[in-house]
């Protein structure tokens, strides 16, 4: 079960909020999907991002410890914020073009350079995202952790 | 709660009428124009518990837009321009927003009218089309469909839509072409604009569903509101329909992510200050505007051909089940857009019209439709819930000097997705839906309860408000019998 949030709760700056060890969460969004994401580091969060979307791309189901296919993916944004969104849409890609679900991932970052290593699942995919959005795009690294806010048109 | 954030508000939103509403130009900061809303009060409360309106907003802030920035009374909180959005700019000194279309560039809907009553029959025999429909249409993942184009067989579908379809596969014809908005073929579609990313995605996913609230649905024609209109259309009461309501796939999703990036990048060169990075914009005249417009259209063209590949799908399910004769009396009555940027003349000025979620809806005077529909106007589809209704409705002129001759696009999310799933399991809404007669095929369980009938606003009382703005007159209310969902 997919745990929720009210729309307009912040979690940047939010320290009583969520565990630090990776996890994500869908929030409430009228028409679209919002997940908030958070990790201890960079390359953690990017995983989870890689972790959310294959739950979303599994029917809403965390996909378990199933074998996996393996393919790599080399990216570069001008920023974080948008190197994040760039990985959630190239996941979608994935997904689509191989018809697999991509569950996992192991990733690098060098500065706004991600190299990662995606592991999918051989199920068809639920195309229920189009795209990620720079609405809202939230990114934010803390000492201790790293928060996103990315919405996803569905 | 909703009343709540109305009263809020109150200072600033006037009303213009009992189904017209103002959020005034300095209510914003940057506001360039006002906020115009088609809503009865009850509907504004409703709009007014999300940030739709704080989105129309900001939509009011972009260079060049004029008179106002519209909602439709469907209106509900997107992601940088509201769902239910219309903003019009001026073609010389305006921008282009790919936000403004969307990522599934001309999402629309389909109506075709079979030449069969409900009554005529057996529940046996809908069933069966119901499942021939499921068979037959691809939905779920992002490939299955038959045609898988690449090369200069694409490029040919993104340059001519349907007429591409029809003169290298012999699918769909001449008088489907004409009962397509703008034929199915947006002038000016560059398929060299296109990336060969999108073209990737798209190209093996024609005529294939999508998901999301995309579906196709079996249908009976269950009241007549105005039966001249009906009968120009060639609608009569009890007959079976199938409305398809699906959009440009990956290749849209891709033309709109490419240039969001590039206009978000080339903004601030501009001169443009943006209050939401996804009001990415560039002047219509720069060589970014001018080449998103010429992915834009390639795009439409590529949804009207997935819709026509889709409709192919109808007539094959409709000759196993009901015969040769029936799928070949099968006619398509109009296809039209809801996401999609348009160049149009109002009022004497060219604009770009923006139409994210809205409907085209263009009246008796408009020589933009077809010949045999200017007696009533152009038809407009609002599909409402897979358990309600949905609506035929006809354009009228009047709706030219109001909204730019738009329309609403459906009846407007009222829940998230979240807040369905709260509610039912996607075993107790099957459950519920066959109990009331309608038969459900979906790929996704998640889906399926996401679109559940409860997250829509009252799509009755949303066209009630449609017809009370002089937007377009209802014609037909559709019954659903039989959803297939992606």
């Amino acid at each position: 079960m997919l745990a929720v949030r009210k729309q307009g709760e912040m979690v940047a700056g939010e320290k009583k909020y969520g565990p630090r060890r990776p996890g994500h969460r869908f929030l409430d969004h009228t028409g679209e999907l919002e997940v908030e994401l958070e990790a201890p580091t960079a390359e953690g969060l990017f995983a989870e991002a890689a972790a959310a979307v294959g739950e979303l791309l599994n029917d809403g189901e965390r996909p378990g410890g199933e074998r996996r296919s393996w393919t790599e993916i080399c990216l570069e944004a001008p920023a974080r914020d948008r190197l994040l969104v760039d990985f959630i849409e190239e996941l979608v890609f994935l997904a689509e073009r191989e018809g697999m679900v991509p569950a996992s991932a192991e990733v690098s970052l060098q500065g706004t350079e991600l190299k990662a290593r995606v592991g999918l699942i051989d199920r068809p995919p639920v195309p229920l995202v189009k795209a990620a959005t720079l609405h809202n795009l939230t990114y934010v690294e803390e000492p201790d952790r790293v928060l996103a806010r990315v919405v996803l048109d569905v | 709660m909703s009343s709540l954030q109305l009263a809020s508000r109150a200072d600033q939103i006037r009303e213009i009428s009992p189904v017209e509403f103002e959020l005034p130009k300095g209510s914003k900061p940057g506001m360039r124009v006002p906020a115009r809303v088609f809503a009865d009060r009850q509907l504004l409360e409703r709009i007014a518990a999300d940030r739709s309106l704080e989105q129309l907003q900001n939509v009011a802030t972009l260079p060049g837009i004029v008179e106002a920035a519209l909602a439709m009374p469907d209106i509900h909180q997107g992601y940088g321009f509201p769902v239910g959005g219309v903003a019009a700019m001026d073609a010389s000194c305006g921008v282009i927003s790919p936000g403004g279309v969307g990522y599934d560039i001309n999402c629309g809907v389909r109506l075709l009218a079979l030449p069969v009553s409900s009554n005529e029959l057996s529940s046996d025999q809908l069933r069966r089309l119901v499942e021939e429909l499921a068979r037959r249409v691809p939905v779920g993942p992002g490939r299955g469909g038959e045609l898988k184009l690449s090369g200069s067989k694409l490029d040919r579908v993104l340059a001519k839509g349907p007429r591409a379809l029809l003169t290298q596969f012999g699918i769909g014809s001449e008088e489907e072409i004409a009962h397509t908005e703008s034929e199915g073929a947006l002038e000016g579609a560059e398929p060299g604009c296109v990336s060969a990313k999108a073209r990737e995605r798209g190209g093996p996913q024609l005529g294939t569903l999508g998901s999301g609230n995309h579906f196709l649905e079996l249908q009976r024609v269950e009241r007549l509101f105005d039966t001249g209109a009906a009968r120009c259309f060639g609608l009569e009461e009890d007959q079976l329909t199938v409305l398809i309501h699906s959009g440009s796939r990956g290749l849209g999703h891709q033309v709109c992510s490419d240039y969001v990036r590039i206009m978000e990048g080339v903004a601030p060169r501009y001169g443009i200050s943006l209050p939401d990075r996804e009001l990415a914009c560039a002047p219509v005249d720069s060589p970014e505007a001018r080449r998103y417009i010429g992915a834009m259209a390639a795009a439409a063209n590529f949804a009207w051909a997935n819709r026509a590949v889709l409709a192919y799908r109808v007539r094959e399910a409709v000759a196993a089940v009901l015969g040769d004769g029936a799928a070949r009396r099968t006619r398509q009555i109009y296809d039209v857009a809801h996401n999609i940027a348009k160049l149009e003349r109002h009022g004497g000025r060219h604009l770009w019209v923006h139409r994210k979620g809205a409907t085209r809806a263009f009246g008796p005077s408009s020589k933009e439709i077809p010949a045999t529909y200017r007696a009533v106007g152009q038809p407009v589809f609002v599909p409402g819930s897979m358990g309600t209704a949905s609506y035929v409705l006809a354009g009228l002129d009047s709706a030219l000097e109001r909204s730019f001759g738009s329309a609403c696009h459906g009846a407007g999310r009222q829940l998230s997705r979240a807040a369905s799933r709260k509610q039912t399991t996607a075993k107790q809404l099957r459950s519920d839906l066959e109990r009331a007669g309608v038969v459900v095929r979906s790929a996704s369980a998640r889906g399926l309860v996401e679109e559940a009938p409860f997250a829509y606003k009252d799509v009755d009382h949303v066209v009630a408000v449609v017809e009370r703005a002089g937007l377009a007159k209802r014609v037909a209310r559709l019954r659903p019998l039989g959803v297939i969902k992606g």
